[in-house]
């Protein structure tokens, strides 16, 4: 206890790298870069402008109403990396993506982490959505997670290529479990991977 | 012969020199399953501490990436945060010192790499992964060996073939200690030393008797606040400091 309330304290510095610091360059399919980094609370603004250029056809799979800017400022006022590591992707300093990998400290969840992910519909097709869940998958090597799982919509079917492309195979379709925005029942993939296996480049 | 077998010391200068400690006098030699450098702030001293007491050691995928950053294009944020830091601070004797190292090692029966014998950056983590290396060395294209030595998960673990051809997982027993069935294939992890990952902030290594066949698992303190230190001077980051304080 004595050693974690001094590291605790240590850690308080900002000497350390900070999360805005430990920045990657991705490759595109088309050749061009993006710049991939964890979300700091500095880009409250930018994400709620990534947000805003989404259409509702879009928006209605992302899980909470990122429309009410309250709803992101609880993002940014509780970050907390242990419990939801979210990461950005960013060309010409514009938010173009968002991803993040969700964990729960303990308990029968405590190996597993769900995936979330929102790509800008410009760069559909063009490689960041694959980009972002390796770099997602490769953080959950790191962090000791040995599952990942996501769920969507079937029907969206250039999800499901990126995410098998990504690793995951499809163990479960539950029929007509969610509504779509106009009301009809939708049917859920349910897509998990063994990290361990992805990791192992050999395959 | 009785070999001290460490893995994954990553740059962790107290942890080494404690583990040192524990083995010192108590062994005829030592091997080293690769990546002394990464993660952590002491490489230079790391790297030197290896060479003093001519520890054998193998290439690992930090070591690879720190001596050419091209490597390290596929690895993860904070692992290339902190080999190119690495990069930056080792000095020009050690950068030459880990580009001579070799990715495997014959060691009597045994064969010794840092991921797989094919890979240095695979993995051995599940059941279809140790199968497979398993049987290479059941046919026989590893070379003769009954023994594979590997590391890179930072666990410690023991896979074993049966003369079945079963694989599975073999549970390390309380006092650490395993007699090897010479009818028998094995794959064996001695966990990490400047980085443990099995949920136990301990360093972890093993120590061989290649002539009674036995390997003993060894568990051993070290100044887990000293090392945080070093990487809050470092400037390296946060969280891979507070992962020493749970083994994870």
């Amino acid at each position: 206890m004595e050693l974690r309330w001094m590291v605790s304290i240590s850690l308080k510095g900002d000497k350390m790298t900070g999360m805005k610091d430990l920045k990657k360059k991705g490759k595109l399919k088309n050749g061009s870069e993006v710049l991939l980094r964890p979300m700091v609370k500095a880009d409250r603004k930018g994400l709620g402008e990534f947000f805003s250029r989404l259409t509702p056809s879009v928006l209605q799979y992302v899980r909470n109403d990122v429309t009410d800017p309250k709803v992101l400022d609880k993002w940014f006022d509780q970050l907390n990396y242990d419990r939801v590591f979210p990461l950005l992707a960013f060309k010409s300093d514009k938010v173009v993506a968002n991803a993040s990998l969700h964990r729960v400290s303990y308990g029968w969840r405590k190996h597993l982490a769900t995936i979330r992910i929102v790509v800008d519909p410009e760069f559909h097709g063009k490689g960041l959505g694959t980009l972002m869940i390796n770099e997602l998958v490769d953080l959950a090597q790191e962090f000791g997670i040995e599952k990942l799982m996501v769920e969507f919509p079937l029907r969206a079917y250039e999800a499901l290529a990126m995410f098998k492309k990504a690793g995951f195979s499809p163990r479960a379709v539950i029929e007509g479990l969610m509504k779509d925005r106009h009301g009809a029942d939708l049917d859920i993939v349910i897509m998990v991977m063994d990290v361990a296996a992805y990791a192992d480049k050999s395959r | 012969m009785r070999v001290a077998v460490l893995s994954d010391i990553h740059a962790n200068i107290d942890a080494f020199q404690a583990v040192v400690g524990d083995f010192k006098g108590r062994i005829d030699s030592m091997l080293n399953l690769g990546d002394l450098v990464g993660y952590n702030a002491s490489p230079n001293e790391c790297v030197k501490l290896a060479r003093d007491l001519g520890m054998h050691s193998i290439l690992g995928n930090h070591d690879q990436a720190a001596c050419n950053p091209v490597f390290a294009e596929n690895f993860n944020i904070f692992a290339r945060n902190a080999i190119l830091w690495t990069r930056n601070n080792l000095n020009h004797e050690n950068i030459q010192f880990l580009g001579g190292l070799e990715k495997n090692y014959r060691l009597s029966c045994s064969l010794a790499c840092h991921g797989s014998p094919d890979d240095i950056s695979s993995y051995i983590a599940l059941p279809f992964q140790a199968r497979a290396t398993l049987k290479k060395m059941k046919k026989g294209l590893l070379g003769n060996i009954k023994i594979c030595l590997f590391g890179h998960t930072h666990k410690r673990k023991i896979w074993r073939m049966d003369v079945r051809g079963k694989v599975a997982p073999v549970e390390i027993p309380l006092d650490g200690m395993i007699r090897l069935n010479g009818d028998e294939l094995y794959l064996l992890n001695p966990g990490s030393v400047g980085q443990p990952r099995n949920g136990d902030p301990r360093s972890s290594y093993f120590i061989f008797d290649t002539e009674t066949n036995t390997v003993s698992f060894k568990l051993v303190k070290y100044n887990v606040a000293s090392t945080i230190k070093k990487i809050t001077i470092a400037k390296l980051p946060e969280f891979l400091a507070k992962r020493l304080l749970d083994g994870t």
